[in-house]
């Protein structure tokens, strides 16, 4: 699964499950993204794993949303079964390698 | 007092530069990256021919013609090593990104016209005082330098920032966080090399002797050198130091 698609896959979770619609989900899924500094494009299932269980709770609890941190946790369990697909060298690749 | 430190200074940049930027080329031989040849090559390229060729360039006792050529020598290869920063700096920080891919063609554009006309100027130079005079040509690299130092530093500054919040999740690795900001200063100081002589020269002085530009440069080769070393070849006890301040 490509990595942008894991986020496509959490929005689409958090949408079924909340009474979230899928922009106020996607744009949710986002603003825990920037939070933790990392973006949506690159990043990978276990990043947006930890995100989903660490972040967005607050997030949902912030939107009136009941039960949010059981919610994040099913969804985390799911994302975490997912595959990356290697994504995109980002800045952090980037400079992980050139610290040899 | 300032000969000495802008000897040591340079020395320091040398040998930091070339050995990073060797290890960098030779990082690049294994992973077949782009990104690591390129960064490996601007580094090795500038800081192991460019900055020999420019004080061989200043040798006082040297011949006109031999002048000539270590003049030519430096400013291509200055101009081919910041060319090289241009494109790490747009592939790595600003992939597919419109206005990055116009500054990057702007800056190489500016530096191949500097370069060119900085050549014209070495080569019709009648003598060993127009010869070292700055012409506009090198002005026009310096200018592009003056663009690419402080936009590359931005981005590691703001890579930094992101890299920070990851770290607070334990999303990030603390020594890359950490390179991040150190190439933030590499910008910095980079641009503290260039920017006092050119704004002399600019103003009419000569930025070649300046007092005041020749002591930046002296501290920002310094700073650079140091940075340099603790981004791409830190010691061990500073690899502790980095990690153990982020457990704590």
């Amino acid at each position: 699964m490509a990595d942008a698609e894991a986020f496509d896959f959490v929005c689409s979770q958090l949408e079924s499950r909340t009474s979230l619609d899928r922009l106020a989900a996607r744009g949710t899924v986002r603003i825990a993204l920037k939070q933790a500094g990392l973006d949506s494009r690159s990043v990978t299932p276990e990043q947006l794993a930890v995100v989903t269980e660490k972040v967005l709770p607050g997030e949902l609890a912030s939107r009136g949303v009941q039960g949010g941190a059981a919610i994040c946790n099913e969804i985390a369990a799911k994302v975490r079964r997912l595959t990356t697909t290697g994504g995109a060298d980002t800045p952090d690749a980037v400079f992980r390698r050139l610290g040899g | 007092m300032l000969d000495v430190l802008l000897l040591v200074s340079t020395a320091a940049f040398i040998a930091a530069g070339a050995l990073v930027g060797a290890r960098l080329l030779l990082l690049a031989k294994r992973t077949r990256q782009v990104p690591d040849f390129i960064v490996g090559f601007s580094l090795f390229i500038l800081s192991a021919v460019a900055y020999p060729l420019i004080l061989l360039s200043s040798v006082g006792n040297l011949s006109l013609d031999a002048t000539r050529w270590f003049s030519i020598g430096s400013v291509s290869t200055l101009a081919t090593g910041w060319v090289g920063v241009f494109v790490f700096t747009k592939q790595v920080f600003r992939p597919g990104v419109g206005w990055a891919r116009a500054l990057m063609l702007a800056g190489i554009a500016a530096t191949g016209f500097g370069l060119v006309f900085g050549i014209e100027h070495a080569l019709n130079a009648p003598d060993l005082t127009t010869l070292r005079t700055p012409s506009g040509g090198v002005l026009v690299i310096q200018a592009a330098a003056l663009v690419l130092y402080p936009w590359t530093g931005l981005e590691g500054l703001l890579c930094w920032q992101q890299a920070r919040k990851r770290l607070a999740l334990g999303l990030a690795d603390p020594l890359v966080a950490n390179r991040f900001l150190l190439w933030a200063w590499i910008g910095v100081f980079s641009t503290l090399t260039v920017a006092p002589a050119f704004v002399v020269t600019l103003l009419g002085g000569d930025g070649t002797t300046h007092v005041g530009a020749r002591f930046c440069t002296a501290i920002g080769g310094l700073a650079c050198a140091i940075n340099l070393q603790l981004a791409f070849l830190p010691p061990a006890s500073y690899r502790r130091w980095i990690t153990g301040a982020a457990a704590a």
